[in-house]
C-alpha cells in the first residue's frame, strides 16, 4: 500500500492527484483522510492554546490596568516643572525603547523599535551628537542589537519576574542608565488607554545641566524657590528622580499595552483558528462521504452486473 | 521670519507676558521652544522615521502644569484652598483634593503650605507630612521617606515620596529595635555601601522616633 508520504498534505480544497498519486493502489483516499485528520487535531491544539493565553492576557490585564493608573502621576510634577524638550540640543543622547519580554502579542514591539530608530536617526543628524540606545525587554533586544551593534548600551529583561515590577528595579535601571552620563534620555513605550488604545509615547528626560542650560534660555524654574540642597545638587536630584520615576511609569504602562495587545492578538488567533478548522472539517466530511458514495456507488454496480 | 520678529516686539512690550506660558509645552522662551519643544519635533522626527509611522505622543501632553497667571497676564486670585496630591510610586494617595493646609519636612526645615504659598520645590526628608482637610481640626499625619514638594502659583501643591505610611500604625517598639540594629550596622559598616545604608537606617528611624514622640 502507499505510504502517507507518496501525498501532499492537503491544504484547503482538494488537491489535483499527481501522476503519481494516479497510479497508486486503489483505496488511498483513507489515506488523505487520515492527514486531514492529523490537520484538524494539530489546529484545534493551537486554538485551544491561543484562548488560554487569551484568558490569561485578559485576567493580567486587570491588575497590570490598576497598577498602572495608580503610577500615571508620579513623573507629571517633576516633568510639568523641568519641560519636555525633545528637540533640544545636546552632544550624547540615550534612546529607551521599553518593550516586552515575551512575544505573541501583536505589533507592540515592532512598533517602538521603528520608533526607537527614528529618534536615532533624528540625532545622528547632529555632527558632534553621540547616541546610544539602552533597550528594556528580551524582544527589542533581538531586533535592535542587530541594527545598531555599535550603538548598543546596554539591556534589561525579565524585570518583572521576581518579585514584580517596583520602583526599585526601575531606580537601579535608571542607575545603569546615569552611569552613560547622557545629557537627554529619551524613552519610547506605549502609553495605555485603553483596552483596544495604546498610543507609542516618547518621554524626555534632561540631566540636571541640560535642564539647568534650557532654563537659563527662559524656563519658568527662576519662578520657583529651591528649598533644599545648592541648586546644581537639587536639580541633579530631580533630573535622577525624574528619570526614575519616568521608567517606572512607562515600563508599567508598556506591561499594561503588552497585555491588552496580547488579549486582542489572541482573540485573532483564536478565531483564524476556529475559521480553518471548519473549513478542514468541511473538507473531512466531504471526502469521507464521497468515499462512502463511491464504494456504494461500485456494490450497487456489481450486484447490477450480478443480476444481469 | 516675520513670526519671530513679531514675537520679539511682543517680548520687547510686554516683558510680563513670558510669566503667563508655564505649561509644559511652552516651558521655554519664544525662540528657544520653537526648536526644542514637541510641536517643532514632531515634523522633524517624522521626516527621517521609517514611513508608515503614526505621529508619536508626547509625554508633555500628559501633563497637567498649572498656570501661573490668568489668560490676561494679571495674577490668579489666591484660592481658598489647598489642591493637594500626595503620589507613591504604587498609590495615589491624594489625588488634586482640596485641603486647607499642608506641613512637608523639607530638608532645610518644616514648611507650612497655605492658599497663595510662593511657587517653591522643596527635597523633603524622612519626617511627618501634615494633610489638615479643615485647619487643626482634620488633621492626617503621614510619615514619608523624603521625596520632593511642588507648590504652584495657583495654589496647585504635589508630593511625590516613595514610601507613606499613617503615624498611628507605626509601631514604637519596632521604631527602637530598628534603630538600634543600624545604630549598630554604622559602627561596623566595612565599605562605603554599607556605610550609607546604615546612614540612611538611621536617619529614618531616628526620624520616626522623634516624629512619635512629638505626638506622645
Amino acid at each position: 500500500m502507499t505510504s502517507l508520504g507518496a501525498f501532499k498534505t492537503p491544504s484547503l480544497g482538494f488537491a489535483e492527484p499527481s501522476a503519481e498519486n494516479k497510479q497508486a493502489p486503489f483505496g488511498t483516499r483513507s489515506v488523505s483522510l487520515q492527514a486531514v485528520a492529523i490537520r484538524m487535531k494539530s489546529v484545534s491544539s493551537t486554538k485551544k492554546i491561543t484562548s488560554a493565553t487569551k484568558l490569561i492576557a485578559a485576567t493580567k490585564l486587570r491588575g497590570a490596568e490598576l497598577r498602572s493608573q495608580a503610577a500615571r502621576n508620579l513623573p507629571t510634577p517633576t516633568h510639568d516643572l523641568l519641560g519636555d524638550a525633545p528637540g533640544a540640543p545636546v552632544s550624547k543622547t540615550v534612546v529607551v525603547p521599553i518593550t516586552t519580554d515575551r512575544g505573541l502579542c501583536g505589533g507592540i514591539n515592532t512598533i517602538i523599535c521603528k520608533y526607537a530608530k527614528g529618534i536615532v536617526a533624528l540625532e545622528e543628524q547632529n555632527p558632534d551628537g553621540d547616541v546610544k540606545v539602552f533597550v528594556v525587554g528580551d524582544k527589542g533586544r533581538s531586533q535592535l542589537r542587530r541594527v545598531y551593534p555599535d550603538k548598543l548600551l546596554g539591556f534589561t529583561q525579565d524585570n518583572g519576574k521576581f518579585g514584580g515590577l517596583t520602583f526599585g528595579v526601575a531606580s537601579l535601571i535608571s542607575e545603569e542608565i546615569l552611569k552613560a552620563e547622557a545629557d537627554k534620555v529619551m524613552i519610547a513605550y506605549n502609553r495605555f488607554f485603553n483596552a483596544a488604545k495604546y498610543v507609542p509615547t516618547i518621554a524626555t528626560v534632561l540631566s540636571s545641566s541640560a535642564a539647568e542650560a534650557m532654563a537659563e534660555e527662559g524656563g519658568m524654574l527662576d519662578a520657583y524657590e529651591l528649598e533644599g540642597p545648592d541648586r546644581a545638587e537639587m536639580l541633579m536630584d530631580l533630573a535622577e528622580f525624574q528619570l526614575a520615576s519616568q521608567l517606572y511609569q512607562a515600563m508599567l504602562d508598556n506591561s499594561t499595552s503588552e497585555q491588552a495587545s496580547k488579549m486582542q492578538a489572541m482573540e485573532n488567533a483564536t478565531n483564524n483558528a476556529q475559521e480553518m478548522l471548519e473549513k478542514l472539517t468541511q473538507l473531512y466530511n466531504r471526502t469521507r462521504q464521497a468515499a462512502i458514495t463511491t464504494e456504494l456507488s461500485e456494490i450497487i454496480g456489481g450486484a447490477s452486473a450480478l443480476e444481469g | 521670519m516675520l513670526g519671530t520678529m513679531l514675537r520679539r516686539i511682543g517680548a520687547a512690550t510686554l516683558p510680563h507676558q513670558r510669566a503667563m506660558r508655564t505649561s509644559a509645552a511652552n516651558l521655554f522662551a519664544e525662540g528657544s521652544e520653537a526648536s526644542v519643544g514637541s510641536k517643532a519635533y514632531l515634523p522633524k522626527f517624522m521626516d527621517v522615521a521609517p514611513s508608515g509611522l503614526d505621529p508619536p505622543t508626547f509625554q508633555g501632553d500628559y501633563g497637567n502644569a498649572p498656570a501661573a497667571t490668568a489668560e490676561d497676564g494679571t495674577p490668579l486670585p489666591i484660592p481658598e484652598k489647598v489642591t493637594f496630591s500626595l503620589q507613591l510610586p504604587h498609590q495615589a494617595v491624594y489625588s488634586r483634593e482640596e485641603v486647607d493646609m499642608v506641613l512637608a519636612p523639607a530638608s532645610t526645615g518644616d514648611f507650612g503650605v497655605l492658599p497663595g504659598h510662593v511657587p517653591t520645590v522643596a527635597q523633603l526628608k524622612p519626617g511627618v507630612l501634615q494633610v489638615h482637610k479643615t485647619r487643626d481640626t482634620d488633621v492626617t499625619n503621614y510619615f514619608i521617606n523624603g521625596g520632593f514638594a511642588f507648590v504652584h502659583a495657583n495654589g496647585q501643591a504635589d508630593v511625590v515620596a516613595q514610601e507613606c505610611v499613617l503615624l498611628e500604625d507605626l509601631d514604637p517598639e519596632m521604631v527602637k529595635q530598628g534603630l538600634a540594629e543600624y545604630q549598630s550596622k554604622a559602627s561596623t559598616a566595612n565599605d562605603d555601601y554599607e556605610r550609607a545604608v546604615a546612614q540612611v537606617g538611621v536617619e529614618v528611624y531616628s526620624a520616626m522616633q522623634s516624629a512619635l514622640e512629638k505626638t506622645t
